[in-house]
């Protein structure tokens, strides 16, 4: 029920790296990227030494962080990420780097049981693995006996049911949906292939302290030989930030929030391409961002509401209103959750209070 | 690691092998798909062997439901190509996703070449099924069913294909919808063939796509017959050359249970076909009859009606669309919604044209007038939307032209 990696920062185990790793030319985790098929068990990978509910990375294993993290019903993540022997990565000031055969993404959903106190315990529910084949990349899912001794790859995905004390004290359950195979896509699919969402300079564009002070991540993954090339300076390219911290700009907290929770879908070639409503960070056609933008396709999802943002209004914005519910048809992201992410929904809705009005969805209502 | 490899196949075609023995066991059931790779059964973790199944199964497969009720609490997905999904028919065999909790769809698919057939899909909170971005999708002999009558509780469509190319629906039946029965949207290559919608908001709507035929089906009962309609700020434009021919289109009247602040919202009931915004379509031999507000009615966007856009690419002008040889009967004799509340004729004309014209094309060869031939002794109307109904005409004989008729479609590419 311990975790001792992933409930505190990545950066611990950074830093526990640098002090013991030299060069990331080595990586002791078994690859598999000669063949498609993935391994039963988690621990057949070879991606954690010791006890496996531990997630202690075996060398070449490097754990990192995102800015801007997807609401998943609350879970925490690890991330983790190994590189072949030899291989490295060729870096975009945007997305879409060029991973080496057989990278290989890891990411540990766990919950907080008790939120009455700091530090645990936890329970360990899934493991995602996103790795690259010479067919492209693949997802696997593997989840978790609740002894924590092991991880069991599933494709259909499945319930677990989570005894968790609330900040008040009560002891609740809470439903967590394992999404199945297909639904990886949902979010990782564009133009038909599956992609690496967090591994984008926006996301990984952040200062992280390690045994050397606050250095930057991608600094550090420089310094491991991770990249091809020389990368440009951290402050010439655009990055996410905290969407949680009130001391960030509130325009940008909310647009790294909408980055990361509604952008995998609503971009061209993705799922919600053909909704016109385009939610990258990069984007500045307010009308693209869904500003004044009548629905297409929204059925209920429009709750009687005129336009995706009414600025100044958001009682008056489908966007708002669609982050804020749990039924199925209506809700957004089209993820598994099922519980709403009311921080997130907090800081949409003084996002758009802060808007200039303009007038526009005021027709219905 | 290849003992590891090994033990997967092992498994792999274990559950293969444990599927099709399964169905192995109840061919003696009657009436059951045949030519099936794999026979799902139904009554036990319905969600878990049907997702594996449709997860595991290798392309090229055919994935059969025995007949039965399946019961899902998620949605079901399918992304792999070549794929037939095949129930024991649609009154056989059923997907009840009654009890849904998770997921916007019934059934998700975004695999090429994919069938569907000869099943029920039944209460989705949301969509019925859709298919995203696909290239070839059918769906054959099958029925998405909403049990509640105008509900605004039930899902806005029932076969929901985008962004695909290649698209065949026949012989099938939506009843319920929220929105559109069957919706194919931005989409090109289509076919939608001997099928029935009724207690929709619209029955059939293609919207944003190309070269579709809507032919030999039946749209009664609902808001709404046919819309061939064409909207702004949408990734894929220019919705065109949609032939509707040899429809039923029947007592559309129903009183609308759409969404507000949807465009099917601001349709109003007794409907029989309207085009907006849409060029180059053929409306004829059609049995249009005893919908209220009107037969056939072509109008470009407006605003006012529809919302303000921003979409510098959008022509928001109806051209080149052609109404001939259409049977139409007891249209227009009680309007509805913004055509009673509009200063239209009341009683309204079986057919109505907009009237607005984009002045600064070149139409000196015709080919943008919307011809309004040969549907009998039948009234029009010009209602002048553009010049807020001021000069509303009956004079049909300046749009007494023809246009080339427009190409069938196989639905497939």
């Amino acid at each position: 029920m311990r975790l001792r990696c992933c409930h505190t920062p990545a950066w611990l185990v950074v830093t526990a790296w640098l002090i013991f790793g030299v060069a990331c030319t080595e990586s002791s985790a078994t690859h598999n990227s000669d063949s498609d098929k993935p391994l039963t068990h988690l621990s057949d990978y070879g991606f954690f030494e010791g006890p496996l509910h531990e997630l202690n990375p075996a060398e070449g294993v490097i754990p990192f962080t995102v800015n801007s993290p997807l609401w998943a019903d609350n879970a925490a993540k690890g991330r983790f990420i190994v590189l072949p022997p030899g291989g490295t990565i060729t870096f975009s000031d945007t997305e879409d780097w060029l991973f080496p055969l057989g990278t290989t993404f890891i990411k540990t959903f766990y919950f907080d049981l008790d939120k009455t106190q700091d530090g645990g315990p936890y329970r360990i529910v899934e493991t995602r693995l996103l790795v690259l084949y010479e067919a492209g990349w693949k997802s696997h899912i593997y989840i978790w006996n609740e002894n924590e001794t092991e991880a069991v790859r599933h494709v259909a995905g499945m319930d677990v049911w989570i005894q968790v004390i609330d900040a008040d004290g009560a002891a609740v359950e809470q439903r967590y949906i394992v999404p199945n195979k297909n639904e990886c896509g949902n979010c990782h699919e564009r133009d038909d292939v599956l992609l690496p969402l967090g591994p984008v300079a926006r996301q990984l564009n952040s200062m992280i302290d390690t045994d050397e002070g606050s250095t930057n991540q991608l600094a550090v993954w420089e310094s491991m030989g991770m990249f091809t090339e020389v990368l440009p300076a951290p402050d010439s390219y655009s990055t996410l930030i905290n969407p949680y911290d009130p001391s960030g700009d509130l325009n940008w907290r909310a647009r790294s929030w909408l980055d990361a929770n509604c952008a995998h879908c609503h971009r061209p070639g993705s799922g919600g391409g053909s909704t016109g409503l385009d939610l990258r960070s990069t984007v500045t056609n307010p009308t693209k961002l869904g500003v004044c933008k009548t629905p297409v396709a929204a059925g209920s999802g429009t709750g009687g509401k005129a336009v995706d943002i009414s600025p100044g209004q958001p009682d008056k914005s489908i966007l708002m209103f669609r982050i804020s519910t749990l039924d199925p048809e209506i809700k957004m992201p089209e993820l598994p959750n099922l519980l709403v992410d009311e921080q997130g929904m907090d800081l949409i809705r003084d996002w758009i209070l802060g808007m200039e009005p303009v007038g526009c969805g005021d027709e219905i209502d | 690691m290849r003992s590891k490899h090994m033990m997967h196949f092992v498994v792999a075609f274990t559950l293969l092998f444990l599927l099709v023995a399964c169905g192995a066991e109840s061919d003696n059931t009657p009436n059951q798909p045949t030519g099936c790779d794999v026979l799902l059964n139904p009554g036990g973790d319905d969600q878990t062997t049907v997702q594996t199944a449709l997860i595991e199964t290798p392309e090229g497969s055919t994935i059969c439901f025995a007949s039965g009720t399946f019961r899902f609490a998620k949605e079901i997905s399918l992304s792999t190509n070549n794929v037939v999904v095949k129930g024991a028919g649609k009154d056989s065999t059923v997907l009840d996703f009654t009890e849904q909790v998770d997921g916007a769809n019934g059934f998700s698919i975004t695999g090429d070449n994919v069938t569907i057939e000869s099943l029920t899909v039944l209460n989705t909170p949301g969509d019925g099924i859709r298919a995203t971005a696909i290239k070839n999708i059918a769906f054959q002999n099958m029925a998405v069913i909403w049990e509640a009558e105008s509900s605004t509780d039930n899902g806005a469509y029932g076969l929901y294909p985008v962004e695909s190319d290649g698209v065949l629906i026949e012989n099938c039946v939506v009843v319920g919808s929220r929105d559109a029965g069957i919706y194919v949207g931005q989409s090109k290559h289509i076919l939608v063939k001997d099928c029935e919608v009724y207690g929709n908001v619209a029955g059939i709507e293609i919207e944003n796509s190309q070269d579709a035929e809507v032919v030999g089906n039946y749209a009664h009962h609902n808001t709404a017959g046919i819309l061939v309609f064409d909207l702004p700020e949408l990734p894929t434009k220019h919705g065109q050359r949609t032939k509707v021919h040899k429809n039923d289109i029947i007592d559309n009247n129903l009183p609308s249970f759409a969404e507000p602040g949807t465009i099917v919202g601001k349709v109003p009931p007794g409907a029989g076909v309207i085009i907006l915004s849409s060029d180059h379509n053929e409306v004829f031999d059609n049995q249009i009859s005893g919908n209220n507000s009107f037969g056939v009615m072509v109008l470009a966007y407006d605003t006012d009606l529809f919302g303000d856009y921003d979409d510098d690419e959008f022509d928001r002008f109806a051209e080149g669309n052609y109404v001939h040889g259409n049977t139409m009967e007891n249209n227009g004799t009680d309007p509805q919604g913004v055509i009673k509340a509009f200063p239209l004729p009341n009683p309204m004309p079986h057919l109505a044209w907009g009237g607005c014209v984009d002045e600064e094309k070149d139409n000196s060869d015709g080919t943008l007038t919307n011809c309004f031939t040969d549907n009998g002794d039948v009234d029009f109307v010009n209602f002048d939307l553009c010049g807020g109904f001021a000069n509303q005409s009956t004079d049909i004989t300046e749009l007494d032209c023809a246009h080339e008729p427009l190409a069938n479609q196989t639905g497939r590419i």
